[in-house]
This record gives C-alpha cells, structure tokens and sequence, in this order.
C-alpha cells in the first residue's frame, strides 16, 4: 500500500505586522511579493497556533497513530510539542509521537518520515503538523519580521493502492549553519538572525542543480505542478527563471509571508481551493533553508 | 563572459534605485540608504541575470562595496 496525502488544513493568526506602514513598503513589496506578515498573541506558543487547527480536525486526529511535529519554535525544550497534543488534544494514548527539528525544509523531512511509516507498516494514518512561531525571536528592530510569519499546519496522510508520494532527494550544508539562526542578542535574549543574500546566493546554486537531479532520477516530465517553499517573490522568481519552468505551472503564493515548514503545505491547499490542482495532478515540491539543509519529493493527490 | 565598468555601474544603480552617477569606487552599503539587505539581493538577482547564472555569486553575497565586487568580477572573469 501507498502513502498519500489524505487533507490539509491551516491556521494562520490574526494579528498582523502592518508593512504599509514602513517608508520603503513598496520596494519591500515588489522584492518580496509579501503585504502582511501575522504573528502569536503575546503570550501565546506554537501549541496554541497548533491546536487551533488541531480542533477543527478532532474527528480525523482520533484516527491517527502518529502524531509528527515539525518546529524549531516549541514551547518548551522538552518534552516535545507532539507529547503535548496528544494530551491536550485526548488522542489515543497508543500513538507514535515525536517532533522534528526542521525548518523551511521541514514539511518535506516530515512526509518523508511518515512515509516511511507507512511504508514499513508501523503507521496507517499520520497527522504531520508543520508549525512555527518566529515571531518570538524578533525584536522591534528585526526586519524579518515583515518577511515570516506565524503559522500552523496540519496535513494527513493514509494509504492506497495508487503511489501518492516520493521518491525523496535530500541534502544539508552545516558549514553554512549560522546564516540563519536563532542565538542570544547582545542583551542575552534569543533573536532570530538571517544573512539574506548568503540564502540567496546558497539557493540559485543548489536548488536548481537539485531539481534537474530529481527531475532525472523520476524520469517523468509529465509534473503538473511546482511549488517550493515560498520564501520571497525574488527568491521563486529566481528559480522559476533558471529552472526554465513556465509560469503557469510554478505557484506563488505570499498571501501570508513565509510561513517557513508550513508554506509548501498552505500553498497547496489554497491551490486546491482555487481548483487548481486537481485530483490527479503530479506536483514537485521543494523545501530548503535552515540547516542549511533541503529536500525535494513528488506528490500526487 | 564580459562586464565593463559602466555595465557594473547600471546595474548596481538599477538594483538601488540610485542615479548612475552615484556609483563610483566610493559607493557602499555604510554611505548608501538604499543600499540595504534588499538592495543586496537586487544587485546579487541582477548580476545573476547578467551571467545567465553561469558564474557561483556566493562571494559577492557579503561583498557590499562597489570596489569589492568590481574586484571580484574582474579576477573571476579573467580567470575564465
């Protein structure tokens, strides 16, 4: 039997970082492609943001027997934010639950694990939750604020006769570690830090060498769909541009900024609300950043 | 692979949204407002363009001075 992505849903909070504000909105705007960036209430975690989808979906959670929690923002540093769900939420005590640490990249690792649950038969329905809360490591001054945002998804996966997901490719560049990093302020706080051009420049050098391997290995140019992560307009124009992929088939979508692990998996659900992808439809997905570290996979619904 | 000095010159004051003429071995991120974390990437995307991605711009991603990058195309052109 096959893995395959079952549903989606997200949470995206309310509170916004208003860039209309700022002097230079619109050069923001056009690099970026991003309007608002939203955060957590003040005092809020990422297991707040997480239930909040978690809730809405109660009825398929119950089902699940494993429950895996992509995030570099928990609340606590142990125990894991998936512990906490299970409890907070009443799920099965006999479920499987563990956190990953990713990033941007990490709703890729995520479905790779829980494929390979599946795959191996350990798991039969898996609730993957992408989650992130940067916004409580960005001080006044941050500018990345007006680039990430808070968010929360929560993908199901079951099985089927029909191959739904996969191959994977992954890679990592620790040397690059500290482009983009969470690490103490000169006052000894926690302050998210990103070297933006060297994220760049790190990109349009490995990714499109990347997706030229996965499209070799895969041997089927038949791809309906691309969505990578969404990082910035300048970012996935770039890659659009050297990957030579039509425009038509690339989604961009920065309705809620960058939403780091959960931006693959909000994209997708809002182009299947849109009707655009369809049952069917082969999508590359691509996720890279933080680590630095990537990873790229093919779905079909 | 080629780029003169004035080619350079466009394509930082484009990136920066500046007049051409306030480019010169003077001009870096320190004296320049416009020269930002987002003007960086301009200049970086532009030159990327440039070289139809043909030439790694991973240096030139802390490079921000006008000076340094000129620099940099040169010995890496001339190396080709």
């Amino acid at each position: 039997m096959e893995p395959f992505i079952s549903k989606i849903d997200y949470e995206v909070p309310r509170y916004k970082n208003h860039l209309k504000k700022l002097k230079n909105f619109y050069k923001i705007k056009k690099k970026t492609g991003i309007v608002d960036t939203f955060k957590i209430k003040e005092g809020n975690s990422v297991i707040d943001l997480a239930l909040k989808v978690c809730n809405r979906n109660l009825k398929d959670l119950k089902k699940c027997d494993a429950l895996i929690f992509v995030t570099q923002t928990p609340k606590y540093l142990l125990p894991s934010c998936s512990s906490i769900l299970q409890g907070k939420l009443g799920l099965k005590k006999n479920i499987l639950t563990f956190d990953i640490n990713m990033g941007c990249s990490g709703f890729v690792h995520g479905l790779s694990v829980a494929t390979g649950l599946i795959k191996s038969k350990i798991s039969n329905n898996i609730a993957l939750i992408c989650a992130d809360t940067y916004s409580r490591y960005f001080t006044k001054e941050n500018k990345n604020k007006f680039i990430f945002s808070d968010a929360a998804s929560l993908t199901f996966l079951k099985k089927r006769k029909k191959k739904g997901i996969g191959p994977f490719l992954f890679g990592s560049d620790g040397n690059n570690f500290d482009k983009i990093i969470i690490k103490d302020n000169k006052n000894n706080n926690l302050e998210f830090y990103m070297s933006g051009s060297e994220v760049y420049t790190f990109t349009l050098n490995t990714i499109p060498k990347l997706i030229k391997k996965y499209l070799n290995i895969i041997k089927n140019n038949d791809i309906d769909f691309y969505i990578f992560h969404q990082a910035s307009k300048l970012i996935l124009e770039s890659l659009m541009n050297k990957l030579e992929i039509k425009n038509n088939k690339f989604i961009t979508d920065l309705k809620y900024g960058n939403t780091t692990s959960s931006s693959i998996p909000i994209t997708l659900k809002r182009a299947i609300e849109k009707k655009k992808i369809k049952k069917n439809h082969r999508i590359i997905i691509c996720g890279f950043g933080v680590g630095l570290a990537w990873g790229v996979s093919s779905i079909i619904l | 692979m080629k780029i003169s000095e004035q080619d350079l010159k466009k394509i930082i004051s484009k990136s920066l949204n500046v007049k051409l003429n306030k480019i010169n071995d003077e001009s870096n991120s320190n004296k320049m407002e416009e020269w930002d974390s987002l003007g960086q990437l301009s200049i970086i995307s532009s030159l990327d363009k440039k070289f139809k991605g043909k030439i790694n711009l991973s240096k030139v991603a802390s490079m921000y001075s006008y000076k340094e990058i000129k620099i940099f195309l040169k010995k890496k052109l001339a190396m080709k």
